[in-house]
């Protein structure tokens, strides 16, 4: 009877790890909507992090999700993945922020040289910073 | 030779040549693609994995041959997250090495007649750097030249010790020694 107990109790702890393994073996993507941001900043205090000390900001800002508003520059249709440029009227662009292709159509509404909101993981700098997976959060004025 | 007087000679025929790439003589010969794509594929007897970059940026200089490329090794996606986070993490350390790069040259440039459509097959030689080590590279491009628009696509290997690459062995049966590099560019000329 004791046997029985035992296998049955390292039966379950097998099935459980092999359950939990295989959850993360599929665990999915971040669902950037529902992440909390790590920093909320704006595009151009993001854009000169970057160019002040890229190391620094790196460690900082690469592979975190971050909410950044700025003045939309220019918008590119590039396949189906709109890419927003923002960044000071007058200066460089300084964050580049490629949306979530089921934001393309929101996309098209938008006007250059308002202010938008959006939420995306920071990939780094390359010609400019990167924001990847990018959710539009707010835009207008 | 005086030691000082050398490097600092050095430093100056750096300086020309980095400038000289800024400035070609007619201003005019200078191509980019900021939405180029690279994917590399590893075929291993558990599982295929396939991660695709669509950021990479990439001038090329049709005068000079010069070509460089650079890619954030954060823009690789992958299908399955727990993959994504390993590479990042453990193979390719992106927070210590965040890009991968390539500086080379065109070496059969002289071939080729970038005011005319056309198709022409170009030998790209240099160096590329991943995980913070450099090595010599060289590969064959299928290039088309249409509309003033170069398009350019390369296929290549690259062997994942090479750039002292770790792959535990746990895992080592998932990950092929040598990974298959696809490249593609589609290079419109730059504004002056």
């Amino acid at each position: 009877m004791k046997r029985k107990i035992v296998l049955g109790v390292v039966l379950t702890v097998v099935v459980i790890i092999t359950v939990i393994a295989l959850l993360m073996y599929h665990k999915p993507h971040t669902v950037i909507a529902t992440e909390k941001a790590a920093y909320k900043l704006s595009a151009s205090e993001l854009g000169e992090a970057f160019s002040k000390d890229e190391g620094l900001a790196n460690a900082l800002y690469a592979g975190k999700v971050l909410e950044v508003t700025g003045t939309l520059k220019e918008i590119i249709m590039n396949d189906n993945t709109p890419i927003l440029m923002m960044g000071e009227p007058s200066g460089m662009t300084s964050v580049s922020c490629y949306l979530q292709r089921e934001n393309k159509d929101k996309a098209r509404t938008l006007k250059t040289g308002t202010q938008i909101t959006v939420k995306g993981v920071c990939n780094g700098f390359l010609v400019d910073v990167v924001l990847d997976k990018c959710i539009l959060l707010q835009s207008g004025e | 030779m005086d030691f000082k007087k050398h490097s600092s000679m050095k430093i100056f025929f750096i300086g020309l040549l980095l400038a000289g790439l800024a400035t070609s003589v007619s201003g005019q010969s200078k191509y980019i693609d900021r939405q180029g794509k690279a994917t590399f594929f590893s075929s291993a007897p558990m599982e295929d994995i396939k991660a695709q970059n669509d950021q990479a940026v990439s001038i090329i200089d049709t005068e000079s041959g010069e070509v460089v490329a650079s890619m954030l090794m954060r823009s690789f996606n992958f299908r399955k997250a727990l993959m994504e986070e390993h590479f990042n993490e453990n193979y390719v350390e992106s927070h210590k090495y965040p890009k991968a790069s390539f500086k080379g040259k065109v070496t059969n440039i002289g071939e080729v007649d970038f005011s005319k459509d056309g198709k022409y097959t170009l030998v790209v030689s240099g160096e590329i750097t991943l995980h913070g080590i450099t090595r010599p590279l060289t590969l064959k491009a299928n290039a088309v030249i249409r509309n003033g628009a170069i398009q350019a696509h390369a296929v290549f290997p690259l062997t994942v010790k090479d750039f002292e690459i770790e792959v535990p062995r746990l895992v080592i049966n998932n990950i092929a020694e040598v990974v298959e590099v696809t490249v593609s560019f589609n290079y419109q000329k730059m504004n002056p």
